[in-house]
């Protein structure tokens, strides 16, 4: 595999919160344009992996690679310039509540592209926020959304700094299976748009089906097993079949 | 030899403050300084307290005048009055009162505030744009409530003055000027200047306090109302050790 095509790789990656080891010896790699769903049950530390890849946590050993770039051995403020390809999305959208939709958007671009007129912001805000179909909403308030709204600002924000590497957070939680499908096909043709990586933790198998070049069961802390939804749709450990029994 | 859990988790939360603090200190004056975030907050913090505060300080005025006056008559000193309790207001009262006022308003709304951003992941949120959270919603809420304070306690202050007039005029018949001259001949810098510095140190603590607790609030909703709750409670009694230790300065000094 060419090296220059290598979004994302973790190596080794350990995380204990006292006695409770979350990942155990946890590897994964990403190239581009290739989604990779990190299956697991609630719990299982599928969202200490997306912090630590985006440095919110501090693993206690391993190497995480971002386009090349070790994250463990960044000063701050290299760690907030790489911060910038990389774009997050939360399970529950983190959305600034003391904000309207369009300052949410404005805000990451007012602080890393000072450059940038105020009718550039404006036409980038509305690009993004005519992508997730949601132009009208511009002026509301976090408050004033439904959850599916709310999911797809959240993705509005994560894709305004146009990121080359999407960190997905159980994008379809508390969502219903309509608008599941939504969100889950938006993700997929802003991806055809951008050329985006992403790495998407779930539990929703319907995510993985749609979304996934490969997947990676997270048990105990490290990668369980791999493959494509097919392959691993016809393996016999229960422990696998356990995901597929509930989604059917 | 094992230290009792209370006084460990006081030991503990203390030398928490203290890091939080000297990150204020070390990180509150380099760039990038969000100076619209800072006005905002000013506006919020100082403006929007300015009802709350200016009522209080009228009562505080009125009441405290009512209720000097019987004594004071008893040693045909009334005419004491607008000095004793201008001194007593712009000294101890005002700065004090308002700083309590502040702690409840401003620190319990800090505290509730990051709290809910903590635990909804808007700080972490900030954080993975690439933004430094700590810069952004502690320095400048800390630094609005400092420089805020002084001038709501000024404003306080003249509020509660003119009040004591009012309360003066319940019985006796003083003209404004005579009032006037009375209260401001009594008054000396060495009164006004050391209220507003630990007005300052006041303003410090509230914001340090409500922010520390909201940063670092946990367990979900539950921790939002317990940071709200705690920036009070720690705020005031850190406010009255201050205001103790201002004391034992000004003394020292010789400007009391």
């Amino acid at each position: 595999m060419d090296n220059t095509n290598i979004i994302l790789k973790i190596e080794g990656l350990c995380k204990a919160f006292g006695s409770n080891v979350v990942l155990n010896n946890f590897n994964l790699e990403l190239v581009k344009g290739e989604n990779i769903v990190v299956l697991g049950k609630s719990g299982s530390g599928k969202s200490v992996l997306i912090k630590c890849i985006v440095g919110l946590l501090k693993p206690d050993k391993g190497n995480i690679h971002v386009f090349g770039t070790n994250m463990l051995e960044l000063n701050q403020e290299s760690l907030d310039k790489i911060r910038t390809k990389i774009g997050f999305l939360f399970q529950n959208s983190a959305l600034y509540d003391s904000m309207t939709v369009r300052e949410n958007l404005e805000f990451p671009m007012r602080r890393h592209w000072i450059s940038l007129t105020s009718t550039e912001v404006k036409d980038l805000v509305e690009e993004s926020l005519d992508n997730v179909g949601l132009l009208h909403a511009i002026n509301m308030m976090p408050s004033e959304l439904s959850g599916g709204m709310r999911k797809r600002i959240g993705i509005a924000r994560t894709l305004i700094m146009k990121p080359q590497l999407i960190l997905y957070d159980e994008p379809t939680t508390g969502l219903d299976p309509i608008t599941s499908r939504e969100i889950v096909q938006l993700m997929l043709d802003l991806q055809k748009k951008y050329h985006t990586s992403s790495v998407i933790i779930s539990h929703d198998m319907s995510v993985a089906k749609l979304t996934a070049n490969k997947i990676i069961v997270l048990l105990d802390g490290r990668n369980y097993a791999e493959g494509t939804y097919d392959e691993l749709k016809k393996s016999s450990d229960k422990n696998i079949n356990q995901f597929f029994e509930f989604a059917s | 030899m094992k230290l009792p859990k209370g006084i460990s988790d006081l030991l503990h939360e203390t030398g928490q403050l203290s890091a939080f603090v000297i990150r204020f200190f070390k990180e509150g004056f380099k760039p990038r300084y969000e100076w619209e975030e800072l006005f905002k907050q000013a506006f919020i913090n100082g403006y929007k307290s300015l009802p709350l505060v200016g009522i209080t300080a009228f009562i505080m005025g009125l009441v405290l005048t009512v209720q000097s006056r019987p004594t004071l008559a008893e040693f045909g000193a009334t005419s004491w009055l607008p000095a004793m309790i201008a001194i007593s207001i712009v000294r101890e009262i005002g700065p004090v009162i308002t700083a309590l006022i502040c702690a409840g308003k401003i620190g319990s709304s800090i505290g509730a505030e990051l709290g809910s951003m903590k635990v909804t992941e808007q700080i972490d949120a900030m954080e993975v744009s690439g933004t430094n959270p700590f810069k952004f919603l502690v320095v400048t809420r800390v630094l609005s409530i400092a420089f805020m304070l002084p001038i709501l306690v000024i404003l306080a202050d003249l509020i509660a003055i003119y009040a004591c007039y009012i309360g003066v005029n319940f019985k006796d018949v003083v003209s404004w000027k005579l009032f006037y001259n009375k209260v401001f001949n009594s008054l000396e810098y060495s009164d006004f200047i050391p209220a507003l510095v630990k007005s300052f140190f006041f303003g410090l603590t509230i914001g340090l306090v409500g922010c520390f607790k909201g940063y670092n609030s946990q367990k979900g909703t539950e921790g939002v109302g317990h940071a709200a709750n705690s920036a009070v409670v720690v705020a005031s009694l850190i406010i009255f050790i201050l205001d103790l230790i201002a004391v034992q300065i000004t003394d020292l000094l010789g400007l009391n």
